[in-house]
């Protein structure tokens, strides 16, 4: 199965991603794109800050995928996470995957990202006009 | 007592209410995360409950209250995480 785990700084590219995981034996490779909103709990939002204890973020999130990898038996997935602070419309989060059918493509996706929110070490900072605010 | 010397980290909203760099804390010889925990709690009592609450981390591993320290560990707290 291929792997692959990246915490980055700047913009999110998948392409170079899904030419890479467009194998033989895959019918289905997925894309996804977590995009800052411009709201949340009612709340306007104009930028989102990520921050990481970024020597243990990468392990851990390598571990969720693994394990959810071999759940699903997909033949490949990269994660791609983002810090900084990012305005709305930019993407905090990108995750390619390929099976040899759609539905565990798709569902390695769904849980990989349900996962990664209870255990990755990444928080993230709300910025709206009446200041910022811890998620 | 002997005490030995710990780096805390603070993450989230801790970095913001405690610190955003490391701290150095001296804690007694056989100390448990629980002990670090105690001792920063009171020592910032407007975080207390996230203090002795939130995650933890000993040499970025996830480590449970029981988890004994040595001298030089790098000790996360890691309030509720918000990735993805």
């Amino acid at each position: 199965m291929h792997r692959e785990v990246l915490i980055v700084e700047g913009p999110i590219d998948l392409e170079p991603y899904v030419r890479k995981l467009t194998l033989p034996n895959c019918g289905a490779v997925t894309t996804f794109l977590g995009v800052v909103r411009d709201h949340a709990a009612g709340k306007s939002v104009v930028a989102i800050e990520y921050t990481a204890y970024e020597a243990m973020a990468r392990k851990e999130l390598e571990r969720v995928v693994d394990r959810v990898a071999r759940t699903h038996g997909v033949e490949g997935v990269v994660v791609v996470h983002r810090l900084g602070r990012l305005s709305v419309g930019e993407a905090s989060l990108g995750i390619v995957t390929a099976s040899g059918h759609r539905k565990e493509a798709l569902m390695c996706t769904l849980e990989i990202i349900d996962e990664m929110k209870k255990t990755v070490p990444i928080w993230k900072r709300e910025f709206g006009p009446d200041g910022a605010s811890w998620v | 007592m002997t005490v030995l010397k710990i780096k805390a980290l603070f993450f989230g909203r801790l970095s913001e209410s405690v610190s955003p760099i490391p701290v150095e804390v001296e804690v007694p010889e056989g100390a448990t995360v629980a002990v670090v925990r105690r001792d920063l709690g009171t020592k910032f009592p407007q975080v207390e409950k996230l203090l002795l609450t939130c995650m933890m981390a000993v040499n970025a591993e996830f480590a449970t209250d029981e988890n004994r320290l040595s001298p030089g560990d790098e000790v996360a707290f890691l309030p509720p995480v918000s990735g993805g």
